[in-house]
């Protein structure tokens, strides 16, 4: 059975459209990144889950409606899903200038997934004859698990797409994004949800802002190695993982919902706890230790990745006190160097 | 998940494995489940048919006269495996026949005082027909971990309406719930406290054993389940005032469940009172329909000499036999069975 949807309610209401983009000259576009995940896991859905039943998201938008149509598809597969905390203002910014050359330039050479989204969203918008050259400048450090390619991709898709004064839905975006890079992050949804990267679609969306954090991101020791995140096996959870995991999306719901971030810090540290044995973080049990100490609420890592962060409440007051104290535990392990990211 | 396809459910036993969300009242909530055996039954047999132990032609046997046998009866019907169920004389009239009905082969021990007691016995009985079936497997609901891990998905329902949870009510038979729910619902808050909830005449906790009328919760031997270090506080209630308390739960909440249940709701309305800004969860193990002709019946009651009509405070003491009162608690505080034994014989 077809979910219905109706044209009439699918056009009585507007997609949101590049909400997140910062505009300035045509042919100009940034895409925000993401510090770790609260929630990394997978999920198969088997005909026998009973508790499909009592799951019901409220279809919202024309997106929405996508994003359910593609879920109708996962059936009876494994897939590794994410809950991302996007952090506001930084990430990637592109330009893309249009030239009489004979092929596309970037200048970086290596970003070739984005000189091939610059392709793809010129055939998207059948002008596959445009050439042009695409600057790209980023403000976090690549190979950390923060995202970084997939706002390269986007910056880029919607550049390209700007300077030639068109207009791209986040979906269309995603779905250029993900043929060009085989998976993309939720990063251009403004909402909250648990998204499956590689099929670029939501297991569950939910209808509610991402709360407001303050991020404390920590270099742990094997932060200088990067990790090419594509690269990274599939994660084969045991039979007591997979039931924890599962806890987790259920607590990750209630505390969307109720915009909750001691919950979602809970869920966060859980996570990175159970994660752990694939790509270990130097530090983990130390950091979650000062995390308690230091009232902040919960611990999130990059789960293909080698970055740590405490997560706080936006309206917690940090005074000067508290920084020193946290200043000084997190010297007292190693830890030299720490940046400040607001999540939105 | 977004699906529009599950809307019916395939099986009886389906809708019955999740406990319905109750606020009871203010910060007191009820996690109420109509045959909560039926869950870990399931993860079990789940558990047999996925390591090849139970496979198309295997007779499940098992010693049980309570709701665990029935949530076996019910999923070995809907599978089509033979179930043997070895009960002793104190299995309801009522349950019988329903097990009957769902085809079980039950066989009822006679007390016959011989050494041992009447486990003994039945578990004998057991024995011989684990031997003779040609195929078969027992589901050792006090010593197998599927029991307490089987609640991890109980406890996702659990997180999803509530959050994290404060306190944990749980009465304790098996040990299969306490155990589950509470390594469950610590991973979304370390810090709850569990309470379990005994009748008073249960060995569990380090009480004598005795005759127990109240059923579904204490036991005569220590289950293996039971883990003893998770618990906080013990509460032991006698059998009268855990039929009133069952009573009150319909009267006040509108809330057809047994009497184990009454004694979950109004340990857990204590607690509740006490920590007025905590968010308390009491386990509602099952409904009242077997218990019509006893805790619902006032004339049953009386003609048994239990009819009360009040809720004593309950004592708060130090060491498990130190007082035997209607109602009384002992903070455990994680110890081991053996370190509160061997206090109390110090």
């Amino acid at each position: 059975m077809q979910p219905d949807f109706s044209p009439s309610y699918a056009l009585s209401i507007q997609p949101e459209i590049n909400d997140f983009i910062e505009k300035r000259e045509a042919g100009s576009a940034s895409a925000r990144t993401h510090f770790g995940e609260y929630l990394q896991a997978s999920y198969t859905d088997l005909p026998e889950a009973t508790d499909r039943a009592a799951i019901s998201v409220p279809i919202l938008n024309y997106e929405d409606a996508l994003c359910v149509e593609r879920s109708l598809i996962l059936q009876n597969e494994s897939h590794r899903y994410v809950s991302e905390i996007p952090i506001a203002k930084t990430g990637s910014k592109a330009h893309f200038k249009h030239t009489d050359g004979q092929s596309i330039k970037i200048n970086m050479s290596h970003c070739v997934k984005s000189q091939k989204a610059a392709e793809l969203t010129l055939d998207y918008i059948n002008k596959s004859e445009v050439r042009g050259e695409i600057t790209l400048k980023r403000e976090v450090p690549e190979g950390h698990g923060l995202g970084t390619s997939t706002s390269d991709v986007l910056a880029t898709i919607y550049a390209v797409a700007d300077s030639l004064c068109c207009k791209l839905t986040n979906a269309e975006a995603a779905s250029l994004a993900l043929q060009a890079e085989g998976a993309c992050d939720a990063i251009m949804y403004s909402r909250a949800g648990l998204f499956i990267t590689t099929k670029c679609t939501f297991l569950e969306y939910y209808d509610t802002a991402y709360p407001k954090a303050l991020i404390i991101g920590l270099a742990t020791d094997n932060a200088g190695q990067t990790v090419d995140t594509l690269s990274l096996p599939p994660k084969e959870y045991s039979f007591e993982e997979r039931q924890t995991l599962d806890l987790l999306r259920k607590a990750a719901r209630n505390a969307f919902y109720k915009e909750d971030l001691k919950l979602l810090g809970q869920v966060s540290t859980q996570s990175a706890l159970i994660n752990q044995r694939f790509l270990p973080k130097d530090n983990l049990g130390e950091v979650i230790k000062i995390a308690d100490n230091n009232a902040a609420q919960g611990v999130v890592c990059a789960h293909s990745g080698t970055v740590l962060g405490l997560i706080y409440d936006m309206n917690d007051v940090m005074t000067s006190d508290r920084v020193k104290t946290l200043r000084q535990d997190l010297e007292s392990i190693g830890v030299q160097e720490f940046l400040r990211y607001y999540s939105a | 998940m977004l699906d529009y396809k599950a809307k019916f459910f395939e099986k009886t036993s389906d809708p019955m494995l999740l406990p319905q969300i109750r606020c009871l009242k203010g910060n007191h909530y009820g996690a109420a489940f109509e045959l909560m055996k039926i869950l870990p039954a399931k993860f079990m047999l789940d558990e047999a048919e996925r390591t090849g132990q139970l496979t198309s032609g295997t007779t499940v046997a098992e010693s049980s006269s309570g709701t665990f046998a029935l949530g076996l009866a019910i999923l070995c019907a809907e599978r089509g495996y033979k179930l043997i169920i070895v009960g002793d004389e104190a299995i309801d009239n009522g349950l019988k026949n329903r097990l009957l009905d769902l085809g079980t082969q039950l066989e009822i021990v006679p007390n016959t005082n011989a050494p041992g007691g009447i486990q003994k016995a039945r578990l004998d009985r057991l024995q011989k027909h684990l031997k003779t079936e040609e195929k078969s497997f027992w589901p050792q609901q006090y010593k197998n971990k599927m029991n307490p891990r089987s609640y991890f998905y109980a406890a996702e329902k659990i997180v999803e309406c509530l959050g994290k949870i404060d306190y944990l009510i749980a009465t304790v038979g098996s040990g299969g719930s306490s155990q589950g729910l509470a390594s469950a619902l610590r991973v979304i808050n370390p810090d709850m406290e569990l309470i379990g909830a005994d009748s008073l005449n249960s060995k569990i906790f380090g009480r004598e054993d005795g005759k127990r009328l109240l059923r579904g919760l204490g036991s005569s031997i220590y289950p293996e389940n039971v883990d003893y270090e998770l618990f906080d506080q013990i509460h032991w209630m006698d059998c009268a005032e855990g039929f009133y308390s069952c009573r009150l739960l319909h009267k006040k909440h509108q809330m057809f469940m047994g009497p184990t249940s009454g004694v979950a709701y109004m340990v857990g309305k204590w607690v509740a009172e006490q920590h007025s800004d905590a968010k308390v969860l009491s386990v509602l193990p099952d409904s009242g329909h077997r218990y019509i002709n006893t805790a619902y019946d006032d004339e049953w009651l009386q003609k048994n000499g239990i009819l009360t009509r009040t809720i004593p405070e309950p004592v708060h003491i130090h060491a498990p036999m130190e007082k035997t009162v209607p109602w009384c608690y002992y903070d455990w505080n994680k110890q081991t069975l053996e370190q509160v034994i061997g206090a109390q014989a110090a």
